[in-house]
């Protein structure tokens, strides 16, 4: 088995790095582990103050275990190895924000529970369909989300972004950039 | 107003980076091509920009450095980048406004590395160490802009 770094050992080592104690501490950061987190397990669940979990840029495999976690509103997994959305449902009540890019989604399935989400960065995954972005609709707080580089985006980005803003109307970013007047103008002419 | 002084801490971070890539000239680019085994300082900067243009990068795979671990670069992605001829442009233009908070984190493994500098990336790379100046000014301007661009608003 290659190495790896048990999530209470990374715990430790951003506790003796910034001289904070964690379970106090609003922004925790524990990415880019040497040898890397693979397994999120109820360490977590001691991260009481926690708005800001960073785990990014590891090799974790799932979502699992984040009970505990009473105050999170960032959850950034960002450059892992996760497959799928679930056990969101644990975080639901207050988490706002999920940035997972450059992991192996496919599909949406599981994030209908998080009603508070407002934020999702999901660059260079493996969404290959329209048909997930609908299941989005299921999120009424989504104002902002990013796509880029996973194999649905078309090429014609213009086109792209007038078939998001008609499937979730919602949006005010997408990869970034604010939905303008002319897009949102253009995507409801599109629906007449 | 207190926005536009603000605004004005980021402008000697862009402005060097700008110098930075303007002292980076194609045949530059050409001669890292050619190289078989680039520097690894070299494959860090250009993992930076890849992440920063949200273009493919290899899982994590630390590997031994020069000096220390490193995350193995990914270089496939990176050599294609370069075979663009608009690449240097490309940066000149960047959209940093559309930069997230999640970006700057994916940036930061990387940007704390004790090497991870100009003068360092110099030595071992030529010219081409401008991208570590530019990368470095993406995240001063995006730290700045978060501050200021709620006052405009």
């Amino acid at each position: 088995m290659a190495p790896a770094t048990a999530l209470k050992d990374a715990i430790k080592n951003f506790e003796a790095t910034k001289g904070v104690k964690a379970a106090e501490t609003e922004k925790v950061e524990l990415f880019g582990q040497e040898p890397p987190i693979v397994k999120l397990d109820s360490a977590l669940g001691t991260l009481k103050a926690c708005k800001h979990l960073a785990l990014s840029t590891n090799s974790i495999g799932a979502i699992s275990n984040l009970a505990g976690l009473d105050s999170i509103k960032v959850l950034s997994l960002g450059r892992n190895q996760i497959k799928k959305f679930e056990n969101i449902e644990a975080v639901a009540d207050t988490l706002e924000e999920i940035w997972i890019s450059y992991n192996l989604i496919e599909k949406l399935s599981g994030l209908d529970k998080a009603r508070k989400l407002k934020k999702l960065y999901m660059s260079n995954n493996l969404i290959e369909k329209w048909s997930e972005i609908e299941k989005l609709q299921a999120n009424p707080e989504l104002e902002e989300v990013l796509f880029q580089g996973n194999p649905f985006v078309d090429e014609d980005n213009a086109a792209y972004r007038i078939q998001m803003i008609k499937t979730l109307p919602n949006l005010k970013k997408i990869d970034g950039l604010p939905v303008d007047v002319d897009e949102r103008e253009a995507a409801q002419a599109a629906e007449e | 107003t207190e926005a536009e002084r603000d605004l004005a801490a980021a402008k000697p971070a862009l402005d060097a980076a700008l110098d930075a890539l303007n002292s980076i000239s194609p045949k530059d680019i050409g001669a890292l091509k050619a190289l078989k085994k680039p520097p690894d300082i070299v494959k860090r900067i250009f993992d930076c920009v890849i992440v920063l243009r949200r273009f493919p990068l290899k899982a994590v795979n630390w590997v031994d450095g020069k000096n220390g671990k490193i995350i193995d670069g990914s270089y496939e992605t990176s050599l294609k980048m370069m075979s663009d001829l608009g690449f240097l442009g490309s940066l000149m233009n960047f959209p940093k406004e559309f930069m997230t908070d999640e970006d700057v984190e994916l940036l930061q493994p990387y940007v704390q590395a004790p090497d991870f500098n100009y003068d360092a990336a110099k030595k071992a790379s030529g010219n081409v160490a401008g991208l570590c100046s530019w990368a470095q000014a993406m995240i001063t301007y995006h730290h700045v802009a978060k501050v200021v661009t709620p006052k405009i608003d």
